[in-house]
């Protein structure tokens, strides 16, 4: 069995008030993880945990078999990282910005970043506090981009885009991941990213792990249940990981949904449960999927 | 690594930069305006150069907090350690930098005795610049920023009044005749071993409090959350 690339287990902080307990997950290379969760989850927290901006309390966390809190500073050459508010030097141009963070990393390709800059329509001499928040995370892509770096982080990269940009770039990113050496870990609540071109989802609520699971997966068993308050019977609602009743009706999400069909076979609709639709319902349930 | 911090620093922090060269500017044409004082070495053109010039890596540690920029400093792949032994290094040569040029200049314009000059080494001037300069007040900066350098300061004026309190009054407080006595102690010490002794101690006092700023700074930044 090949190894992860990285592997999380038994996280935890603590501050007064915010807790993350016990978060894991394993994500192999080669692959793109979306980290969803609505804001407040712990998913910020959770990637400046993995870039060593926050000491966890309690916890592992190996990248390519190495403790990345013991050799975080060399394991760091092969993350790239774009925060969800890039900030730049208001005063200078972008070509300026580039040269402070180039020399640090020996994989920098200086003829990729010229053409990211081109594709993305950014001019390096531009100067940084002209850029809107949309044309900051552009730049923070391109420099994150322009090297060979073996996982890449990106929190909320886009948050500030338009939706033609924002395809385009999850189209960048899929294409990125050919081989099992690069893995993507993604985290966003707009889960409309996701649902094309995501392999892994790690939902996250209230600092913990709600799941972590293949989208394939999701997809193929994961299902909601829309139907009559008449078929609300004990049995029913406990069949379902989280359930939502109003005066008209129920909407239940079910782990199964071969048993579902089989179950309500016309009395109720029965349809693929969307990302959305699960972090919606989860997060009113608190559920939590083992 | 520590060329690269201190090559992405001149990148990024040049207005800074070149705007804290108006200080030895000014500083320097003063000196030269002022030619009643040309064996005064100690004047406030050396020590208050030297001490701005010893702030100057907090000030750019600080600038990279109020810019938003310190997430992406930390992120570098790099120990923290290594940044603190940058603020040391751009301390420690722009207060070399300035000496040096306040030498020449002091010797070019003023023509100084030469046991005026040869006073300037005699005395550990440069040590105890970068101690209350930089190595006393970073870890404060690191942990809180322009708020921290602040209170570092006021602690240490705070500090400085007690003592000046305590040379006062405290020799008629019973209580604190043991403090006395000890100081006396020290002072005994450190004249009683003849000059040699004197002179070694009177520089490594600084360099020991040198280093102790540093392993506290290390300490600091280890623990300080983006």
């Amino acid at each position: 069995m090949t190894e992860p690339l990285l592997e999380l287990r038994g996280v935890a902080k603590g501050w007064p008030s915010f807790q993350m307990e016990d978060v894991g997950f394993t994500l192999p290379g080669g692959r793109i993880m979306g980290l969803l969760g609505t804001n407040g989850a712990g998913k910020t927290t959770l990637l400046k945990i993995l870039l060593g901006l926050v000491r966890p309390d309690r916890g592992t966390l190996r990248f390519k078999g190495r403790d990345l809190l013991a050799d975080g500073a060399e394991l760091r050459r092969h993350i790239a990282y774009v925060s969800d508010e890039p900030r730049l030097v208001p005063e200078l141009p972008l070509r300026t910005l580039k040269e402070a963070s180039a020399r640090f990393y020996p994989d920098w390709n200086e003829a990729r970043w010229r053409e990211l800059m081109g594709e993305f329509g950014l001019d390096p001499a531009a100067k940084a506090g002209h850029l809107s928040l949309g044309m900051r995370t552009k730049f923070a892509l391109t420099l994150a981009l322009a090297r060979d770096a073996e996982l890449l982080v990106l929190d909320e990269p886009t948050t500030g885009l338009d939706p033609e940009f924002r395809r385009e770039l999850m189209q960048r990113l899929a294409g990125l991941i050919q081989d099992d050496s690069r893995s993507i870990l993604f985290s966003t609540h707009i889960t409309s990213d996701l649902e094309q071109r995501v392999d892994l989802v790690t939902l996250m609520q209230e600092g913990r792990v709600v799941f972590s699971l293949e989208q394939e997966a999701l997809r193929e068993h994961w299902v909601l249940v829309k139907g009559g308050l008449d078929l609300l019977d004990d049995t029913v609602r406990q069949s379902f990981l989280s359930l939502r009743v109003t005066p008209y009706g129920f909407e239940g999400l079910a782990l199964d949904g071969a048993a579902a069909r089989r179950r309500f076979q016309g009395d109720a609709l029965v349809e693929r449960a969307s990302l959305e639709d699960i972090v919606v319902l989860i997060g009113r349930s608190k559920a939590h999927v083992a | 690594m520590l060329l690269n911090l201190l090559l992405r620093d001149l990148t990024l922090h040049r207005r800074v930069l070149v705007s804290s060269l108006f200080i030895p500017v000014l500083l320097l044409v003063a000196l030269a305006m002022t030619p009643e004082n040309r064996n005064d070495g100690f004047g406030p053109h050396l020590i208050f150069g030297l001490f701005l010039f010893a702030l100057l890596p907090l000030s750019l540690h600080i600038r990279e907090g109020s810019l938003g920029t310190m997430a992406d400093l930390l992120v570098l792949p790099l120990h923290r350690r290594e940044l603190v032994r940058l603020r040391f290094l751009e301390g420690t040569l722009a207060c070399l930098g300035y000496f040096v040029l306040f030498l020449i200049w002091w010797v070019l314009k003023l023509h100084p005795d030469r046991k005026a000059i040869l006073e300037l080494f005699r005395v550990p001037l440069l040590p105890w610049v970068l101690v209350v300069g930089l190595a006393y007040p970073l870890p404060f900066a690191l942990k809180w920023g322009g708020k921290g350098l602040a209170v570092a300061y006021l602690a240490l004026m705070a500090g400085f009044l007690g003592f000046a309190l305590l040379m006062v009054f405290g020799p008629q407080m019973p209580a604190l005749g043991w403090l006395f006595r000890g100081l006396q102690a020290l002072e005994r010490f450190h004249l009683g071993g003849g000059p040699g002794v004197a002179q070694a101690l009177a520089f490594a006092v600084p360099l020991l409090l040198l280093a102790a700023g540093y392993r506290i700074s290390v300490w600091t930044l280890q623990r300080v959350e983006g």
